[in-house]
């Protein structure tokens, strides 16, 4: 029923207002590009907020979507509203450094199961640059190509590509890091 | 979760055209372990009530918008018609119109009127119907030139009536 491979025909439902058709995309979607505001803001609250609004707009754009990948559509709106955060985000810097250093100070006397519980991904994901980290959770949540990630930035394949290289190896290190 | 690297079909391939076979080997290692090391943690679901609010928002929105298309389409059906009454009133055809040939507002009239999908719910439609109303009020615009370039007098009030309906229509249309 929300087999991917429907997806066209899901998606062209959709575009006649189809209100299955649309409860059948959130299926499909929901718990994906949450995931990826989860992994990138480690807020769940903010991540609901997130996805919430990533539905409304698509519903609002579903009539502008013609052809091409409907997942590059989908996570480029996605990730528009993930930088939309970020920019808010920066205005709030202060705020979450200290958040942060305290998270960090209370980590410290934690066993490896309890800091997995507060999701060490995140935190060493929080150590990259940002865009660094919101490419490698695209291209994990989105499950789309080298070249498909490529075209929606806007950039070389090559460039993408050594991005995403240089992003996966820095997060194996810090997770070692972390272990060590 | 499907990895990410799935899609990459030709991904030697594309290593191959950016680095020598060693460092192909090493990057597409390094890509591997790390596609690995992201898919070993749990995935964060998103929760039963989120996407239940979700559906509802969305199930919102579709109700509130057949009836706002219905109304704005309705609002267009009334101004063509109202065209099409004036066309059909006027004494004379207009002077840049050939003996037999309908005139410009008249054909923008019935475009509006017989545009096909009038019921249809994509935003598409709304943009079409508003680049007509746009092509009705340039047309509203020729006729006035007309009308003061040959004399034609007794049509003033017509067109002044079909302006101000079309002025109506255009305040509604756009609050809704």
């Amino acid at each position: 029923m929300n087999d991917p491979e429907n997806l066209p025909q899901i998606v062209a439902g959709c575009r006649k207002g189809e209100r299955q058709s649309f409860s059948q995309l959130v299926d499909i979607y929901a718990t994906r590009c949450y995931s990826y505001f989860y992994r990138l803001t480690g807020d769940r609250e903010q991540s609901s907020d997130m996805v919430s609004e990533l539905f409304v707009k698509l519903l609002e754009k579903i009539g502008s979507y013609r052809d091409g990948l409907f997942e590059a559509w989908l996570f480029k709106i996605a990730s528009n509203i993930f930088y939309d955060h970020l920019r808010h985000r920066r205005r709030q810097k202060k705020l979450l450094e200290d958040r942060f250093l305290q998270q960090k100070q209370a980590d410290k006397g934690k066993t490896h199961s309890e800091v997995e519980m507060i999701d060490r991904l995140h935190i060493q994901l929080e150590k990259l640059d940002r865009e660094t980290a919101e490419l490698l959770m695209l291209r994990f949540y989105s499950g789309l190509s080298f070249k498909e990630l490529a075209r929606m930035r806007a950039e070389p394949i090559g460039t993408t590509l050594s991005k995403i290289h240089r992003g996966l190896k820095k997060l194996r290190q810090l997770m070692e890091n972390d272990d060590g | 979760m499907m990895m990410a690297n799935d899609k990459d079909k030709n991904f030697d391939e594309l290593l191959a055209r950016f680095y020598n076979e060693a460092d192909a080997r090493e990057v597409k290692d390094d890509i591997e372990s790390g596609d690995k090391l992201l898919a070993s943690f749990p995935e964060s679901a998103a929760s039963a009530e989120l996407v239940d609010n979700i559906k509802a928002g969305i199930d919102a929105k579709l109700a509130r918008r057949p009836r706002h298309l219905y109304y704005k389409v309705a609002a267009v059906a009334a101004v063509a018609a109202l065209i099409i009454v004036i066309i059909n009133l006027l004494p004379s055809p207009l002077p840049s119109t050939r003996p037999g040939e309908p005139s410009p507002i008249a054909v923008a009239a019935n475009k509006v009127l017989d545009n096909g999908g009038i019921f249809s719910e994509t935003d598409a439609d709304l943009a079409l119907f508003s680049a007509e109303f746009e092509q009705l009020e340039t047309s509203l615009s020729t006729l006035r030139l007309e009308e003061t370039a040959n004399g034609y007098e007794h049509m003033a009030d017509s067109v002044d009536a079909l302006e101000t309906k079309l002025i109506e229509i255009e305040t509604i249309f756009w609050k809704g």
